[in-house]
This record gives C-alpha cells, sequence and structure tokens, in this order.
C-alpha cells in the first residue's frame, strides 16, 4: 500500500500518550545509556519522563500509522523532547529522517538529538572515561578526539561588543 | 603568540597545548567591552555579581575591574556529577552565597556554558531568592551542546565544539592558570589522564 505525504496545513496530529507501565527511576533502563543520562538529569533535579509520547509520521491510505516516532525523555519544565542515540553515524540515517519528519509534521514540538559523539562528549565532561569507553566504544571516543585536535582552523566568532539580549 | 608565557604549569604539562584560540588581548577587549556594558545598564542599581566556582574566578576579577559602577560579587559551589557514588545522586550546595539576594539586580556570571544544566540549577535557586533581577553573563557559551535553553543576557564568545583550557577553564584541575583559551594536542588527554593516575598512586 503506497504511503500518503501529509500536509502540513492540514489540521494538527495529535501525539498519542504512549500506556503502559513508565519508567521513572534511572535504575529501570534496561540500556545503560539511557540509565546514565537519566541519573545525570536527577543530579541536576530535571525533572524528565521516558518516552511518554509517540508521535504518527507517517500513514496508509486507510490512515492507519505506517511510521511512529517515540523521542527517548521530554523535560517537562522545558517542554523539550530528548532523543539519546549511540549509533554509529553510519546507522543515523534513518532516526535524521524521522527527525526531520517530526519536525515538519509538529512544528511546535522541540526535539533535541543527543549523539554519539554528544553523548561521549557529556560523559568526558563529568570525567565518566570509563562509562564512555563502555557505553559509546572507542569509534564516539575517536570522534571526540576531533574536539580536542581540530583539523580546521577555529577562531572566537563573535566580537561584537555589548549585551545579546 | 608563544604558548610558554610564563606561569606555573609544569613544562610536561604546558607542552600539550596545542594552539591558542583567545590571546590574552582578545579576551581583556571583550571583558572590557561587557563591563562597560554591564555598567551602562546598571546605572544607579543595587548590582551583584554571583559566579559559581571554581572556573569564573578568572573571568569574575576581570569583569569586576571593568565595571565602573558599585558594585559587589559573592560565589557559590555546587557539587558535580562523578564516576563514583559520592558524585551521584543529587547535586548539593557545597558553598552558599554569604549576601543577601533579595530584591537586588542579580547577574549570574559564568565562564562557559554548555549543557546548560548547572546553570539552569543555579539560576532556579537564585531565583528563589526572589531578586529583583536575574541576568546571565558568560564568557563562553557553546550552543550546540545545549539540553536546557538559557537567556545569556551578556555573551563574550560563541565557540565552535572544541575542549578548551585556559583562562579557568580546565582539564583535571590543569591549565586554569594559562593567560589565554587554548586547544590540547591530540591524545593530551589520555596522556595526562595517565599522568595523574601516576602522579595520584606516587601521592597515596
Amino acid at each position: 500500500m503506497e504511503s500518503k505525504s501529509i500536509d502540513p496545513d492540514r489540521p494538527r496530529v495529535t501525539p498519542v500518550r504512549n500506556p503502559g507501565a513508565p519508567i521513572e527511576h534511572p535504575d529501570d533502563f534496561p540500556h545503560p545509556s539511557e540509565r546514565e543520562f537519566a541519573r545525570i538529569l536527577d543530579f541536576y533535579q530535571i525533572p524528565w519522563q521516558y518516552e511518554p509520547t509517540t508521535f504518527a509520521l507517517e500513514w496508509d491510505e486507510a490512515g492507519n500509522v505506517k511510521e511512529a516516532f517515540s523521542p527517548d525523555f521530554y523535560l517537562p519544565d522545558q517542554d523539550i523532547y530528548i532523543e539519546l542515540t549511540t549509533l554509529r553515524p553510519a546507522l543515523m540515517n534513518r532516526k535524521h529522517r524521522k527527525l526531520r519528519r517530526l519536525k515538519e509534521l509538529y512544528p511546535d514540538v522541540q526535539v533535541k538529538l543527543v549523539d554519539r559523539r554528544d553523548f561521549a562528549n557529556l560523559l568526558f565532561k563529568y570525567g565518566l572515561e570509563d562509562e564512555r569507553d563502555q557505553l559509546v566504544g572507542q569509534a564516539a571516543i575517536d570522534a571526540a578526539e576531533v574536539i580536542v585536535n581540530p583539523s580546521k582552523s577555529v577562531e572566537a566568532q563573535n566580537n561584537e561588543s555589548g549585551p545579546t539580549e | 603568540m608563544s604558548l610558554d608565557q610564563p606561569n606555573s604549569a609544569t613544562a610536561e604539562t604546558l607542552s600539550q597545548v596545542e594552539r591558542v584560540i583567545l590571546t590574552p588581548e582578545q579576551i581583556a577587549a571583550r571583558v572590557s567591552a561587557l563591563g562597560q556594558a554591564i555598567s551602562t545598564d546598571y546605572e544607579g542599581q543595587d548590582l551583584i555579581l554571583v559566579g559559581v566556582l571554581r572556573g569564573v574566578l578568572f573571568f569574575m576579577a576581570d569583569l569586576l575591574r571593568a565595571i565602573t559602577i558599585p558594585v559587589k560579587y559573592d560565589v557559590i559551589a555546587i557539587s558535580r556529577y562523578g564516576p563514583t557514588s559520592q558524585t551521584r545522586g543529587v547535586v548539593r550546595l557545597t558553598k552558599d552565597l554569604d549576601e543577601h539576594i533579595e530584591g537586588r539586580h542579580v547577574l549570574f556570571v559564568e565562564d562557559v556554558i554548555d549543557t546548560g544544566l548547572t546553570s539552569n540549577y543555579i539560576l532556579k535557586n537564585l531565583r528563589a531568592r526572589e531578586p529583583a533581577s536575574l541576568r546571565v553573563c558568560a564568557l563562553l557559551d557553546r550552543p550546540q551542546h545545549r539540553l536546557i535553553d538559557l537567556n545569556i543576557t551578556y555573551k563574550g564568545f560563541e565557540l565552535p565544539d572544541l575542549f578548551l583550557v585556559g583562562y579557568g577553564l580546565d582539564y583535571q584541575q590543569m591549565f586554569r592558570n594559562l593567560p589565554y583559551i587554548a586547544t590540547l594536542k591530540a591524545g593530551a588527554l589520555g596522556r595526562l589522564a595517565a599522568a595523574h593516575d601516576l602522579q595520584a598512586r606516587g601521592d597515596a
């Protein structure tokens, strides 16, 4: 069955609230990366919900949902979703496509992607080098090294004076 | 500029510095401009600068001297998330403000804002004390790392995704005293971490 493209001007699609027992404590996460991320949020007292919402992305002609996306975390105080992934860059195309589609269909929804390199840097920032090795592996560590030793010349970009508000 | 500035860092540590991103002159010019803007905006108001230890000390000291109106300052310190059970759990204040800020105009000063997690926590804490106003001043902004959005009223430099040291920025407490902001050589972190472990074992 051929999929149907959605007109962005049509009435907004309502995201679906996920049923089932929610994960409310970092120790409940089966995936260690999500567990560590939730612990960091808990540490800084950032309220979070795990996959509270599913966004339909594609429908068949009968109106049945063919493809959907449930971002990992929702931060209610900031009204923002966070998708955390430790996928290798080569496997990220599908994820990027879903995120683009979500932004097209739900323009008021804020979603941030924390990818493998971002997460490796976050772990490094908190001195979690051992955990970084376990959670994201050598490829991401190599990528993070680029940050330490950039190949391109980088200079300060903002030299104008005065407040930025 | 030459990397071998006289300071207390060891030659071995200094040799890990690769390239200066912001010179002392660039930093001084920007800090001076920020100080002038703050002095204009807060003219006639009861202004207090609040910084979070430890990296902000260098920026805070220079910024205070660039402000030309009466101003006070205070510092706050919080525990940091880390790998041990002692550094997990929930963030806590390890040093509270000595000054009362209720009804006063507070400018929260940070050396660098990246994820926004620390700043968000401290801003929430400060806001609960009911200051007359609360704004943010950051020397360095790395918005590509941001998880929690913040409104930075006074911003020094917006920098790309680099690990930087100097002028208060550290790696395992090293490099803070460099007068410039620089990148480290490839593999430097691994070498420094190994040296740090060896030294720690030797001290034990």
